[in-house]
């Protein structure tokens, strides 16, 4: 995943935040379990995955305190390991294992080749233990390679066949609350993540689901006012569904990550490229 | 409606000149000023209609060849209405897709398919396009005010909870607090 999904920090209290960091270090620290060489792909989306998970199981916490690797001065507060905790880092290394070796059959980059058979053995660990949800979510991988080689000119699509997978992660137990907030952060993060990446993608001739629609605005600047307060709305509109689902479990730092963080972040990627897009592709 | 070709009297595929032709042809022996003062007059002008309508589908490529003859253009759409009630969108929206049309009921169609799939993005592209071929129509302007409404929503509702754009203090802004400001110190409740 790509660290979109955070809490806007501003507002957040210094209480929301420890807990956060907590989570965070939890994480890692879970991971260690796996191996070392997986921490590197510890990521900030999936303390949202643990946030969902943790409020719809009801699940009690415990505390310890502990030194890292990374910041051996600080003693720092991290979640003792539970069962939510040990999924959420499990799937957090098999999503980056598939990740990588998206990125070498996209790009044929020898690091990530290098990285994806250094995975392999830890990879082979986890999915025994969920076969059938990893069986659905390479499928629904392979899927998404096919539609970007195919160059998939249908937005929703794409951002459609990535809130599955999220889908699947999310639903833990097949619950279809679950798995509609997976499905909608999901579409939402591939779609912002589009938007992000949009100039570099053209530059460098890569594939990027909003092209047909945003190559015609080229030299039409209101076209491209209106392609881009489409993309809004439909932003939101994911966002508020996301919002009305979460609604109902009442915790501080879900509502800041949804609301505030998320708009955010739409509202940052949306002024970047509509700053940067005449300059930049200029011919 | 019958085959817009019958109607002009020209073989299926003439091409524009020929349908021109005939048009004309068809026009000047139903002129209304040829019956003045006659009964057939209503059944004339009835006439008429139908071949300008016939016309104009011809001259601006509505027509698609293989369907017209069977479809009627508003049963294509209340088959498609019927098979969207029914929760069957694949086939409504193959139906729909057969039969490309460019008016606002078409997309509006599409939209709602694509609304009731979750493809939000593409649905809201479709009532966009709706609205602007018919924004006098109720329907197709509560289809996409609707998604407009929730994202205001949403933004409202970040707005109130404390995000702000940094970037909104304008001079304007600043004349405005000053003006508040000095309201208040004129006072005696003031500072």
């Amino acid at each position: 995943m790509f660290g979109y999904v955070v809490p806007y920090k501003p507002e957040l209290k210094i209480r929301d935040y420890n807990y956060y960091k907590a989570i965070y270090c939890g994480i890692c620290l879970q991971t260690k379990k796996i191996g070392n060489i997986p921490r590197v792909f510890l990521n900030y989306d999936f303390v949202f995955l643990y946030l969902i998970l943790k409020e719809h199981f009801n699940i009690q916490e415990e505390f310890g305190n502990t030194r890292c690797i990374a910041h051996p001065q600080k003693k720092g507060v991290f979640i003792k390991s539970n069962k939510i905790l040990e999924y959420v880092s499990d799937q957090m290394v098999m999503l980056s294992f598939l990740k990588l070796y998206d990125d070498y059959v996209d790009e044929k980059r020898l690091i990530s080749f290098t990285l994806y058979n250094v995975l392999r053995p830890y990879l082979k660990k986890i999915t025994r233990m969920y076969p059938t949800s990893f069986k659905k979510i390479k499928e629904l991988f392979e899927k998404q390679l096919l539609l970007e080689k195919s160059e998939c000119q249908n937005i929703d699509e794409v951002a459609h066949n990535f809130g599955q997978i999220l889908a699947e992660i999310f639903a833990y137990n097949d619950d279809p609350k679950l798995r509609e907030i997976g499905f909608y952060t999901g579409v939402w993060i591939y779609l912002v993540d589009a938007i992000d990446d949009y100039i570099d993608d053209v530059k460098k001739k890569r594939y990027n689901c909003l092209k047909y629609h945003l190559q015609r605005c080229k030299e039409n600047s209101a076209l491209f006012e209106r392609e881009i307060s489409i993309l809004k709305v439909s932003l939101d509109n994911y966002l508020a569904r996301l919002n009305g689902l979460i609604k109902g479990y009442n915790n501080q730092l879900l509502d800041n990550i949804v609301q505030l963080g998320m708009y955010s972040k739409t509202e940052e990627v949306i002024n970047k490229l509509k700053a940067n897009f005449f300059k930049e592709l200029k011919m | 409606m019958r085959d817009p070709y019958e109607i002009l009297g020209v073989r299926k595929g003439a091409t524009k000149e020929e349908i021109k032709k005939a048009y004309l042809e068809l026009v000047k022996k139903y002129h209304p000023d040829k019956f003045k003062d006659n009964p057939l007059r209503e059944l004339a002008e009835e006439k008429l209609k139908e071949i300008n309508e016939a016309y104009n589908i011809l001259m601006n490529d509505q027509y698609s060849s293989y369907e017209y003859s069977t479809y009627d253009q508003n049963s294509i759409y209340q088959q498609a209405r019927d098979l969207i009630a029914q929760g069957n969108l694949s086939a409504a929206e193959n139906l729909l897709n057969q039969n490309p049309q460019n008016d606002a009921e078409w997309f509006y169609l599409m939209g709602i398919i694509y609304q009731k799939r979750g493809w939000i993005n593409q649905a809201y592209r479709y009532f966009v396009e709706a609205y602007s071929r018919d924004p006098s129509n109720f329907e197709y302007r509560r289809a996409k005010e609707q998604f407009e409404t929730t994202s205001r929503n949403y933004e409202w509702s970040a707005y109130n909870r404390g995000y702000r754009r940094h970037d909104d203090c304008d001079i304007c802004t600043i004349c405005q607090i000053i003006a508040c400001w000095e309201c208040c110190c004129d006072n005696d409740v003031g500072c």
